[in-house]
């Protein structure tokens, strides 16, 4: 034996290795790409904030702040800018966020063309223009007014560009960011098209002379010039976001993490199953070579030689698969990087290599694939030379269990089972790992597709608008609500999340609390239930932003509510707890559109549209994702199936020769050496349903802790039958793929045993 | 009755083209007890497959019961087997992980009027061994084995190939002292390839080939009583 009979192995079983190889090196690819794009992309974020003075946080007030305290917190240290936005109605459809252009922090990259450089030009997000079909040079209407594009480009601030905050996913199409100059802002304003009152939003970078609880007690403390006191408002603060906590500048980061980590844990299990399959192989070739290594042995070749020479090819295999997938994981690095600018607005990113991706995509696979076949060809190899040269094919030991009379197909498939058991041990591991990926392709689109059906069915309200202070008279069709935004600890992420806190009256046309609530008491909606794993009775911290106070109350009960995290409780409770005073309201909600409504009062507007279109849009962002998992687990499952079940028929080739020889027609042998592993893929498909999917809805709001929603992943009746029909169709592609092998087999094995 | 006509089979090409039949021709009636007796090479188990439809003629007919076997396609020549076929090998081939009933059982699902299990396995002295695996028998009770799961399926004609040929004298006898009785209960044709001379002296008939061809065609009036024969 020598080194040669790797590649006479790899020759003599093309198929088989290839297939391996295949699946490994798509897998790895996946894996691979995504460790490069995702380091690429970190990297490069990094030094593009760097490059543009990334703010350290933001903060909105009420009213703009007197240059006395941006004064007072410069001496601190604490650099402010202000970055005041208006937003407009684009298009017939769209809206867009006006900033003037940023002179110092979270300034603008420009990817194309140049900075405005008068009021009637303007720069747009380079997104958003793409996906409105604006270039350079075009003319757009913005509030009536005719602007020339002078540029393009991204922005610190907004790597995701959302809307707001708690949006789902940015829409490039709906909405997008313009920079103009500052004549050019004010003559927008001055329009009075904004859909609502200009916002107060200042960047600031504290350059170590404060921290972020730092600023936000110095904002607090800052008196409420005297004309607005009588309005209600207590504090200048309306929220401050350190860049840790804003969604739009780190969420990508958790994206891009979430998704390396399933890939690269998808990638080690399949690496594994695929070590597992090849010592399947080795262990049948041992048995095969049983007299020429019981030769050696009594030739005096010891152990860990033989082992060596019998460790080379299952190590070569995944080897050779971790190569390919790790440099088609380069070569391919910039589709994951346009993959995940789907959902981003990042500066140019350069794919680069990263020897991290030789460890998970090289290193790690070969290290398993060897463990695994060093442990079990170990085992094999582990016989005196004698009992090695007395083993033929023909005095293997069977098992010895009686089987009570019963039909002869019946009595073949157990003895085949008894026979092959570690075979069918693996291929009943293999279905289930990929059954599993399945089943997590269609959670993943059921969680998304439930909550698009239903997110508007419990929403009444067209329009909610948020006010920045009580306007003087409400319109007639309008609804009066008190809305506060609270926090509370996810048990999936350990980190605090945003919750909408909503004061319902009593008589409310868009909310029915159905009986009061004691002051202690709250309702919640069926989708924050979900998301921080909360039942009825249940104790929940809520955490007011403005001062990082604390209360606590019992949950009364969970309603149906899918499209946002909130919490009800009566108006006058929110009032009392958050001291507000007697008749406070912070918003409105409204059937119509309320023309009548002065927007100077408005800070944004919610349309019950907008969240139907963010639902839709969030799930036809996830369509790659759900497509990839769902055709990997079937070129997966067939693999694992077709050949596992032909390495069993090979090893059946003896009585398979016989059967031809006495006269089993085609059906018979399919039925015998094929039809009969149906039981297997079926116990694993119910395993997978049955056990499978109650851990994979328990683990998968881990991976989605960035998305604020609270999903519902049960399966529709219709997809238990999509699951069963795909499960099926593979099971026929392989099986078919088997046949067409029984049917070519004949019998010269047989005729062949003479002297 | 079965009839081979001229059958010719050749392997390789042009220098290395070898005869492994060569004009062979030969009749057997129904009920025969046939030996095919010649030396290694010289196409024997060529004619015995080709009698069983495993191997496909060059030229020639093999004719079963009027119908030309060479003639059919190879679904045909399965059928052909299943219905009227039983084989014994030299080494047995018995299924390794099945019990010996279970063996039996394999040919005893395929036809459409097999014998009973049971009374085989007692005919052929094996019915306490019906839940032992091959491995746990001697040449003698597995051979006695393949001879009840050919003979479970009622075939009307017999092929052996050196069926005593890995086993002892002692064993020799026997099976061949179950192989008449086998014939003369049954009716069951016959032929049994071997290079030993004496199982000749047992048989109805005596066909000897060489080099492919039929060399020697001849009826034995009295043929000897295995018990009488010294098989050492």
């Amino acid at each position: 034996m020598c080194y040669k009979q790797i590649f006479r192995e790899l020759a003599a079983h093309k198929a088989r290795y290839i297939i391996l190889i295949v699946i490994l090196a798509m897998s790895l690819t996946l894996a691979g790409g995504n460790i490069m794009s995702s380091n690429s992309i970190k990297d490069d974020v990094d030094s593009y904030f760097e490059e543009y003075n990334a703010q350290d946080g933001e903060f909105k007030t009420f009213f703009a702040l007197d240059d006395k305290i941006i004064g007072e917190l410069g001496t601190k240290g604490v650099q402010i800018e202000e970055k005041f936005y208006a937003d407009y109605n684009y298009g017939s459809d769209a809206d867009i966020r006006v900033y003037k252009v940023r002179n110092e922090i979270s300034r603008i990259n420009v990817t194309e063309g140049v900075l405005p450089a008068n009021a009637g030009e303007v720069l747009l997000e380079r997104k958003f223009a793409k996906a409105n079909s604006v270039s350079v040079g075009d003319t757009i209407e913005a509030a009536g007014i005719n602007l020339t594009v002078s540029g393009l480009g991204t922005v610190p601030d907004y790597i995701s560009v959302k809307k707001n905050m708690s949006d789902l996913k940015p829409d490039d199409a709906d909405f997008g960011l313009l920079f103009v100059t500052s004549e050019g802002y004010d003559k927008l304003f001055a329009t009075g098209r904004s859909i609502h009152n200009e916002v107060y939003e200042y960047s600031y970078k504290l350059h170590g002379a404060m921290t972020d609880d730092g600023l936000k007690k110095y904002l607090n403390d800052v008196a409420v010039p005297e004309e607005f006191v009588a309005s209600s408002i207590d504090s200048m603060l309306i929220s401050i976001t350190p860049t840790d906590d804003n969604e739009r500048m780190s969420a990508y980061k958790a994206d891009l993490d979430t998704t390396l980590s399933v890939s690269i844990f998808m990638a080690i299990l399949l690496a594994i199953l695929i070590a597992f399959i090849i010592s399947v192989f080795m262990t049948h070739t041992i048995d095969e070579q049983s007299a020429e290594i019981g030769t050696l042995y009594a030739m005096g070749v010891r152990r860990r030689e033989m082992m060596r020479q019998y460790l080379l090819l299952p190590t070569a295999v995944i080897l050779i698969g971790g190569i390919i997938g790790t440099v088609c994981g380069y070569l391919m690095c910039g589709i994951s990087v346009d993959n995940s600018a789907v959902n981003y607005s990042y500066p140019d990113i350069s794919s680069k290599f990263y020897p991290v991706s030789i460890l998970f995509g090289i290193v790690l696979p070969a290290v398993f694939g060897f463990a695994v076949n060093w442990l079990i060809i170990r085992h094999k190899l582990n016989s005196q030379p004698l009992d090695l040269l007395r083993k033929t094919r023909k005095n293997v030991k069977p098992s010895r269990v009686k089987i009570k009379r019963g039909s002869f197909n019946r009595i073949y498939r157990i003895r085949q089972l008894l026979r092959e058991k570690v075979v069918y041990i693996v291929l009943f591991v293999g279905c289930f790992y990929s059954l599993c990926i399945l089943v997590f392709a269609f959670t993943m689109f059921s969680g998304l597709n439930n909550y698009t059906e239903n997110c508007t069915g419990d929403v009444k309200w067209s329009y909610m608008y948020s006010l920045n202070s009580m306007p003087e008279s409400v319109p007639e069709n309008a609804e009066k609500a008190v809305v506060k935004t609270v926090a509370s600890n996810n048990v999936y992420s350990g980190k605090d999340h945003d919750l909408t806190l909503i004061g319902v009256n009593s008589e409310s046309r868009y909310f029915d609390l159905c009986g009061e609530c004691s002051e202690n008491e709250v309702i919640i909606s069926d989708c924050a239930a979900r998301k921080f794993d909360w039942s009825e009775g249940d104790s929940v911290e809520l955490i007011n932003k403005k001062d990082d106070s604390k209360s606590s109350f019992k949950v009364k009960r969970i309603v149906d509510y899918s499209a946002s995290l909130l919490i009800f409780m009566p108006e006058k409770n929110v009032r009392s707890i958050y001291g507000f005073s007697d008749g406070f309201f912070n918003t409105l909600l409204s059937d119509e559109k309320l023309e009548s409504l002065d927007v100077r009062y408005v800070q944004s507007v919610t349309k019950r549209d907008d969240i139907q279109k963010a639902a839709d849009n969030l799930l036809e962002s996830m369509w790659s994702t759900i497509w990839v998992s769902l055709g990997g687990a079937v070129v997966v499952f067939i693999a694992v199936l077709y050949l596992l079940l032909k390495h069993v028929i090979d090893k059946s080739s003896f009585a398979l020769s016989l059967m031809r020889i006495f006269g089993y027609r085609d059906r018979e042998v399919n039925r015998i050496f094929v039809d009969s592993n149906l039981l297997i893929v079926e116990v694993a498909a119910l395993l997978a349903v049955i056990v499978g999917k109650p851990v994979i809805d328990g683990f998968y709001p881990t991976l989605i802790t960035d998305i604020e929603l609270g999903l519902d992943f049960t399966f529709k009746p219709v997809i238990y039958v999509i699951i069963a029909a795909v499960i099926i169709l593979s099971y026929f592609a392989s099986t078919y793929l088997l046949k067409r092998k029984l049917r070519k087999a004949d019998f010269t094995e047989v005729l062949k045993e003479r002297d | 009755m079965l009839e081979v006509k001229n059958a010719v089979k050749t392997y390789g090409e042009k220098e290395a083209k070898t005869y492994a039949l060569n004009d062979a021709s030969v009749t057997i009636e129904d009920g025969s007890f046939c030996a095919i007796i010649g030396p290694s090479g010289s196409g024997k188990s060529t004619l015995l497959n080709l009698i069983g439809g495993l191997d496909s003629a060059d030229s020639g007919n093999v004719i079963f019961n009027g119908k030309d076997i060479t003639k059919l396609s190879m679904k045909e020549r399965l059928e052909y087997r299943r219905e009227n076929l039983g084989f014994i090998f030299q080494f047995y081939n018995l299924v390794p992980n099945l019990t010996v009933y279970e063996n039996i059982k394999v040919c005893e699902n395929i036809s459409s009027s097999p014998l009973d299990i049971e009374e085989m396995m007692k005919v052929l002295g094996i019915a306490d061994k019906r839940d032992k695996f091959p491995s746990q028998l001697s040449g003698g009770q597995q051979q006695r084995c393949a001879i009840a799961r050919a003979l479970v399926k009622n075939p009307k004609l017999l092929l052996c190939d050196e069926p005593t040929g890995a086993l002892d004298t002692s064993n020799t006898k026997e099976i061949m002292k179950l192989l008449r009785e086998i014939n003369k209960k049954y009716g069951t044709t016959i032929l049994i390839v071997t290079h030993n001379e004496l199982i000749c002296s047992i048989s109805d008939r005596i066909i000897g080939i060489s080099d492919g061809r039929i060399v020697r065609d001849e009826k034995v009036d009295s043929p000897a009583d295995p018990d009488s024969v010294q098989w050492a």
